[in-house]
């Protein structure tokens, strides 16, 4: 019988194969290419332009995109989640995910594998929807050290999206259903918040909602960190949120992760 | 010998099903075990206690010396696994999923690309290498998962039913494959619904029913058990058996099967009895029975499981008396589910 030595327990090697892979997917896939880079730049290029005028009279889009741009990056990393989680269904039904568990890898390195790959996708959405943003007229004029935070937060917020996500594939059939039921969501959240226009400015009954919205809290956090302004409770509120759903959704999410692959392998 | 994998007692209920019940089996090192079985008999369940994958209610294991609820982590150090769906990534190109699975065997990156090569190589993938899995056909990709399954030299290697659903070219191109492995000096636990295959691949022969094993040791002993030859008179029409089995009465007990008549044989000269007796009865203006065929056989696998479980192997042959007379290469896939989750 030949010999096989124990490899050493590589979690952080094995996670990265696994996002190394769910990245060179995600590449090769247009639609998931589309939602995170272009979809992102048709909203801000055509909701900022004809936005404008209304939003703020006498001014021209240079100034609105000063708003619009953070919804567009969160827009852009949250349409794409879905996606992740579909994948992650994927690999649980078709007995992928059940080859890895009879192989020596970590047991999390496939769900910390997709979680990596979305963080760099969320990275790709931000800078890409950045540098468009330039040239229409969005500026940081806080500082470096608020533009770095700028960047920064959405990519934690998104990690908290990503999981969100997955806590909904653990409890969904199939891939089809995590799709139906992100979606709605998202664009709920997307459009009844600040994201396009002052909370003063949008019917009575959305403002409560709006309020409480995480896309609205982050968002507020990403102009402050843009532009000045109170920034130190906006930055917090959002980590607060982003932080719950990481660690909320995290923790649910591998324990769905765990009960399912059990279940599947009997 | 040293057993590679043991088994002893395993138990593991479903709800009200018993998909294990008492299982015990043994593989020694070096040698293929063919676990063999109807769909619902338990085999992949057992293959999941084996490899990891489900843990026991009753019962233990070991595979490569390892207990596999103490020790999942050297279990799955020393196994290889191919389940009976080609478990690949079908975006990514065979040499891309064998560089994967090298990676995650702790090969590291240099060496997962040279055994990706290798393995390609020696499993005749050339061509498919750099296509994406999910455009492979069934052999192609079957034959690729088993690659992927010895990125890592394993000590024991599991094969859950390699074949279901593949043509017959696929098939022979398939266990050509196993029969290398088992040469480099694999242990192999193969499981299979097709008698023919158990036959031509295993050393021991393991037949399992209801999760629990109703008869073990190599083909020849099992055929042996069943009896010696048989000359079998293939008649397709019920009353025509009726009339074959009246007219061979006077040469001994005669047994009228789904698919003819067959009766023991001594040798040649038990066929040559049943022609002269067939032939008699035409000269003596009995009404004449419509016969496809005449020869002498070995018991098959078909045979002991019949005389073992009181029920046949394949579903088919207890659907339709045909099958039995029907060649493999003509079986069409059968659904795999093996136990309902």
């Amino acid at each position: 019988m030949s010999q096989v030595a124990l490899p050493r327990p590589a979690p952080v090697g094995d996670t990265l194969a696994m996002a190394g892979r769910a990245l060179r997917l995600m590449l090769r896939d247009p639609a998931t290419f589309v939602l995170a880079v272009f979809f992102p730049l048709i909203l801000l290029l055509l909701i900022t332009v004809s936005f404008a005028k209304i939003v703020y009279p006498g001014a021209g889009y240079d100034d609105y995109v000063d708003v619009s741009l953070p919804l567009f990056v969160l827009m852009g990393i949250a349409f794409a989640s879905p996606f992740t989680a579909a994948a992650t269904v994927t690999d649980l039904r078709d007995g992928f995910d059940a080859r890895i568990r009879t192989m020596p890898v970590s047991a999390l390195a496939p769900l910390a594998g997709r979680v990596l790959a979305d963080t760099a996708r969320s990275a790709i959405t931000i800078a890409v929807v950045v540098v468009v943003g330039v040239p229409l007229g969005f500026r940081f004029t806080a500082g470096p050290w608020a533009a770095i935070g700028f960047l920064l937060l959405p990519l934690v917020f998104g990690l908290g999206l990503g999981f969100l996500g997955l806590l909904v594939a653990m409890r969904a059939r199939d891939s089809e259903t995590v799709v139906a039921v992100l979606n709605p969501l998202l664009l709920v959240c997307s459009f009844l918040s600040t994201g396009m226009v002052q909370r003063s400015d949008l019917p009575g009954w959305v403002q409560p909602i709006a309020r409480v919205n995480p896309f609205s809290v982050v968002i507020e956090a990403m102009r402050a960190l843009a532009h000045g302004g109170a920034t130190t409770r906006p930055v917090i509120e959002a980590l607060v949120w982003s932080g719950v759903l990481i660690v909320g959704c995290g923790v649910l999410a591998v324990r769905g992760y765990r009960t399912r692959s059990d279940r599947l392998a009997a | 010998m040293t057993a590679a994998v043991e088994a002893d007692a395993l138990v593991k209920t479903f709800g009200d099903i018993r998909a294990l019940d008492g299982l015990s089996l043994r593989v020694e090192a070096g040698t293929i075990l063919g676990l063999l079985g109807p769909n619902g008999a338990g085999k992949t369940t057992a293959i999941n206690v084996l490899t990891t994958l489900l843990s026991p209610d009753a019962g233990r294991a070991t595979v490569a010396g390892h207990d596999v609820v103490e020790q999942p982590a050297l279990v799955r150090a020393a196994i290889g696994v191919t389940g009976q769906f080609a478990a690949l990534d079908s975006g990514l190109t065979a040499r891309e999923n064998l560089v994967l699975f090298g990676r995650l065997m702790k090969l590291g990156r240099a060496e997962a690309r040279r055994r990706a090569a290798e393995l390609l190589e020696r499993f005749t993938l050339t061509e498919a290498a750099d296509q994406r899995t999910g455009t492979l056909s069934g052999g192609t990709r079957r034959r690729l998962d088993l690659a992927a399954s010895i990125t890592r030299e394993p000590a024991v290697l599991f094969l859950d039913e390699p074949t279901t659903g593949l043509d017959p070219r696929s098939r022979l191109a398939l266990w050509e494959a196993v029969r290398e492995l088992r040469a480099s000096g694999i242990t192999i636990l193969l499981t299979t619904q097709y008698l023919e295959e158990a036959d031509e691949l295993a050393d021991r022969v393991t037949i399992i029913d209801r999760g629990r094993v109703v008869a073990e040791g190599t083909a020849e002993e099992l055929k042996r058990r069943v009896g010696g030859a048989v000359c079998h008179i293939a008649v397709a029409d019920a009353a025509d058996r009726q009339l074959v089995s009246e007219t061979l009465g006077t040469l001994g007990p005669v047994s009228v099967l789904p698919d003819g008549v067959s009766l023991p044989a001594t040798g040649p000269e038990t066929l040559v009895a049943v022609v002269r007796e067939l032939d008699e009865a035409r000269h003596a203006g009995l009404p004449i029975a419509r016969i496809d065929d005449i020869g002498l056989r070995r018991p098959t696998l078909d045979d002991v499981f019949l005389a073992l479980t009181g029920h046949p192997a394949t579903p088919d042959a207890q659907a339709d008396g045909e099958a039995a007379a029907s060649d493999e290469a003509g079986r069409p896939a059968r659904p795999t589910a093996e136990v309902a989750s």
